[in-house]
């Protein structure tokens, strides 16, 4: 049995479906049977940024409504055979995901399936909450940016309150990426640290990912950054899908700024 | 900036924790009963059965650790002859 994995974010525009990507190409790359459903109907994406917007023909809800089978919607990733992806509807609203659909396909998923990525949509529209109804535990993505952690703390309340494992009284695993840190900005005390942000959500830290303009390269090519050794970003999410996998990988120290030559040092002193 | 400059005003990712703290703190106050108006709604359809009623006040308190909720059935004097 699978383990359904739900990226969430408060607002979106923080990398939600970056993640989603980079971190199941990651569990794949790891040996893993993965799949990756886009679960923001109605604004696909996630297909755009695996490089398979030219080959999705059936999607999510055509499964649901019973139109095709779930095979003939999975759409491999030609980069890891351990990877299918499903596509959200382009031209259908968030209205129509019901529960019981939901669960019948995540269900079909769970079987096949290892690790199963649900990209979410952002914050609380509607739709999140199908998104994370089913979800073993959530992947709460944030930038270090008040906006972003603070939505995130209501996005948090809401899977507490909401999800089935809460309401059946057991606990849902959460854990955080903070995505987009600038080193430099937080060695000047101008960004939040990951222990700040770690203080105010109170939750458990799975990730830490820094600015990269890979990433824009990235989703530009279809590429994305995890098969890109020379990515920063790439590497931090390929830690992450191996701590995802059950391997402890230490936390690396990516806030202090790396390139300190003499110089540089000198001049932090007087700053 | 200077040697001193950095001392005069607190750094802008402090000022954002300091604030999100605040920020969040009543967000998740004000989230933790979010069924409030509904309960009001139901409270006084019970009581109109019994008696004429003007208001139901709920209140939030917290003492100590306990939260509390303070309900407030305010009756109708009219009722009362």
């Amino acid at each position: 049995m699978g383990i359904i994995f739900s990226i969430i974010s408060g607002k979106g525009g923080v990398g939600k479906t970056t993640t989603a990507a980079n971190l199941a190409i990651g569990t794949a790359m790891q040996g893993k049977k993965t799949v990756v459903v886009d679960f923001d109907i109605g604004q696909r994406n996630l297909d755009m940024i695996l490089g398979l917007e030219n080959r999705v023909v059936y999607d999510i809800t055509h499964v649901m409504d019973g139109d095709v089978r779930l095979r003939q919607a999975l759409i491999p990733f030609k980069k890891n055979e351990n990877l299918y992806f499903l596509a959200a509807s382009q031209t259908k609203d968030k209205t129509v995901l019901n529960k019981e659909k939901v669960e019948k396909v995540l269900s079909e998923l769970k079987k096949e399936f290892e690790y199963i990525f649900i990209d979410a949509p952002a914050g609380i529209e509607s739709g999140f909450e199908h998104a994370v109804y089913f979800a073993d535990a959530v992947i709460v993505v944030v930038n270090p940016e008040v906006s972003s952690i603070r939505d995130s703390d209501r996005a948090i309340g809401i899977v507490d309150a909401k999800s089935k494992k809460s309401q059946e009284g057991k606990r849902v695993a959460k854990y955080l990426i903070i995505n987009r840190i600038n080193p430099d900005l937080v060695q000047k005390g101008e960004m939040l640290s990951s222990e700040d942000i770690l203080d105010i959500l109170e939750i458990d830290l799975l990730g830490k990912v820094p600015e990269d303009q890979i990433i824009i390269e990235a989703s530009n090519t279809g590429h994305p950054v995890i098969l890109n050794e020379k990515s920063e970003a790439g590497r931090a999410f390929k830690r992450i899908s191996r701590r995802l996998c059950g391997e402890e990988v230490p936390f690396v120290d990516i806030e202090s700024v790396k390139h300190s030559g003499l110089l540089k040092s000198i001049k932090k002193m007087f700053q | 900036m200077s040697l001193f400059g950095s001392f005069k005003k607190k750094k802008s990712a402090q000022r954002a924790k300091d604030r999100l703290n605040v920020a969040i703190t009543l967000d998740r106050d004000s989230n933790l009963y979010p069924y409030l108006d509904e309960l009001k709604i139901e409270i006084m359809q019970i009581v109109q059965k019994y008696s004429k009623i003007k208001d139901v006040r709920i209140n939030k308190e917290k003492v100590d650790d306990q939260d509390i909720l303070d309900i407030e059935i305010v009756l109708d004097e009219d009722s009362k002859t």
